[in-house]
């Protein structure tokens, strides 16, 4: 699943409309789909990093997660969609470099995060927005790196003042991004799923055999190390024997002996 | 494949940084940073996603430029590592350093200079002999196109005292650059073999097993001091078969008497390492053995004990006549 936290909602709306996305209102307006959320935060960093930690509370953290709004830029035209490759606040030390693990045409740029709007741009080819830094901060210690991600379309830059934006105008700059951001979604998509393939579940044999004994915390997880190497090694049809033994020593010497004897015939 | 550069402000101008740069393309094409742990150093990363996408990091080494190399290194030589780069281009599935690491990201330390005056340092306090290893973080030849960190190093050795060695690892056949330079009384290329099963099933983008005997021929005909290193011999069933016929080409293929050591260990890991590995390869048979209790997490002891007992009968025509190290 992919999470999206956004500042205000029309930043979002065409997508919610586009993907037809269902509300579903708590502590924070969210959207929700099958493979998407989106939750709308409010302005302003601490807002954004509290929707980070609500929507991990929610879904877990085994998602990727996604930044998505407007921001100034010193040097991109209003109307571009980029990806930020580096993470500053303005008065704050730490720095933070997502790490995008896809090709992209998509132009990648530093963002500065401020407390209030930036209107002068200092610095070269450079983003500015209010949530993106303390969004990373909270992701970080919940989410991988290689799932967190921030992309901005540029609202405002020095020919376009940020004066001239109303809700009206931030909708009509997404909805004509909506086809990128589409496209940006599903690659983000394919490295969620690919992150989660190294998320393994035993299969129902093995958890049967650890639901019917009497297990301290570390026996079980002892017992479920053993029954995955078992399965890795091809023994999950041998389990259902194992099944039908009742006293608790026997059945873990067996599975000792079964993975002592797959593994010595195992081939590479 | 090289990804995204990252280069400390501090070393931008650096001629070295920049010739890297300009090798990878990248003159234009990076991301600046104040210092290298930012990136490399911070939890919450997958080392497995980031092998796909390989960043690279451009930086300045500012203290621990020498170590002592661990205990199962040891050899009569006083032994030392030290680690120019750090993390290697290759995706071998056994390979500690994914459990060693936090990130996959390539580190470049560009201030070669100051490993090569701590190691004078280092000389000049001893008089026993000294083994300096380049390549325990990472594949000494693997990015010599990109680093020339290995012609470097060897250029150096040969203005230090003749016992003094360096020992450059590597499993790929990048010698180009070192046929090159003539050959050096202080160096040591180690070629890392494997049966060709082992290379095709687990070591991902590393020169196949015939390059790299090609590879130590070349060097051995133009007069450079080669290695072998067997290590990690890996269980399997046929395990035997396979390490006895790699035994049986290196024998007929490489000159025995010009080898100057062989190196051979079994599959082992620190026990912190071995439970990050295991996390990115969850479901492979070959890291689902049932663990040693020991600080080293390897074999059970009944496997470890025949395989010492076959590895040594089947390195008996290479210990007649050559040194073979067995690091256990």
């Amino acid at each position: 699943m992919v999470l999206i936290v956004a500042a205000t909602y029309p930043e979002v709306k065409p997508l919610i409309k586009k993907l037809n996305l269902s509300r579903e209102s708590k502590h924070f307006p969210l959207f929700s789909g099958d493979s998407i959320k989106v939750i709308v935060s409010g302005i302003g960093g601490i807002n954004s990093a509290a929707a980070v930690g609500y929507i991990s509370a929610l879904t877990g953290n085994n998602n990727a997660i996604l930044n998505l709004g407007i921001s100034g830029h010193s040097s991109l035209e209003v109307g571009t969609l980029y990806l930020a490759n580096k993470i500053s606040h303005k008065f704050l030390p730490l720095k933070f470099y997502p790490f995008i693990p896809f090709k992209t045409k998509l132009p990648e740029t530093c963002i500065v995060t401020t407390e209030q709007p930036e209107k002068i741009y200092p610095s070269p080819n450079t983003g500015y927005d209010m949530e993106s830094y303390y969004f990373f901060s909270a992701a970080y210690r919940l989410f991988s790196l290689e799932l967190i991600y921030v992309a901005k379309v540029v609202s405002d830059n020095t020919q376009n003042t940020i004066d001239n934006l109303n809700t009206a105008t931030v909708t009509k700059l997404m909805e004509k991004k909506l086809d990128s951001i589409l496209e940006l979604l599903e690659d983000i998509k394919k490295i969620e799923t690919e992150k989660n393939k190294l998320r393994i579940q035993l299969s129902a044999t093995s958890k049967k055999i650890i639901e019917q004994l009497s297990l301290t915390f570390t026996e079980r997880k002892i017992l479920e190390k053993r029954l995955l190497n078992i399965e890795n090694l091809g023994g999950t049809k041998l389990l259902a024997k194992i099944l039908k033994i009742s006293q608790k020593e026997e059945i873990l010497a067996k599975l000792k002996e079964l993975e002592k004897n797959l593994f010595e015939t195992t081939k590479l | 494949m090289i990804g995204k550069v990252y280069v400390e402000k501090e070393v931008i101008k650096h001629p070295r940084t920049q010739s890297i740069l300009k090798r990878l393309n990248k003159e234009q094409d990076f991301i600046v940073i104040d210092r290298w742990g930012e990136i490399f150093n911070r939890k919450n990363q997958n080392f497995r996603l980031q092998k796909k996408y390989l960043p690279l990091i451009l930086a300045r080494k500012l203290n621990n430029f020498v170590l002592p190399l661990p205990i199962s290194h040891k050899r009569e030589a006083e032994g030392y590592y030290f680690s120019p780069v750090l993390n290697c281009l290759f995706d071998c599935k056994y390979c500690f350093l994914q459990g060693m690491f936090n990130s996959a990201a390539i580190v470049i330390f560009v201030n070669y200079e100051d490993f090569a005056s701590k190691i004078k340092i280092v000389i000049e306090n001893t008089s026993r002999k000294t083994l300096f290893s380049a390549s325990y973080d990472n594949d000494a030849l693997a990015l010599e196109h990109i680093t020339e960190m290995a012609s470097f190093f060897v250029k150096k050795f040969e203005e230090l005292p003749s016992n003094t060695t360096l020992e450059l690892r590597t499993k790929s056949a990048q010698i180009k650059k070192l046929l090159n330079i003539s050959p050096p009384k202080n160096s040591v290329i180690s070629f890392s073999l494997s049966p060709e099963r082992v290379y095709r099933k687990l070591e991902k983008g590393t020169a196949n097993v015939t390059k790299r005997l090609n590879a130590i021929k070349k060097l051995q005909l133009a007069g450079w001091r080669v290695a072998i290193t067997l290590d990690p011999i890996i269980y399997y069933a046929g395990w035997e078969q396979d390490y006895k016929q790699l035994v049986d080409t290196i024998v007929r293929e490489i000159s025995m008497e010009k080898l100057d050591y062989v190196n051979v260990g079994i599959l082992r890991f620190p026990k912190p390492f071995f439970k990050k590995i295991k996390k990115l390869y969850p479901t492979e048979p070959f890291l689902s053995f049932p663990p040693s209790l020991d600080e080293y997490i390897s074999y059970p002891s009944n496997i470890t004990k025949r395989m010492l007992s076959s590895i040594q009968t089947m390195l008996r025509p290479i210990s007649r006549l050559t040194t073979v190290y067995l690091n256990c």
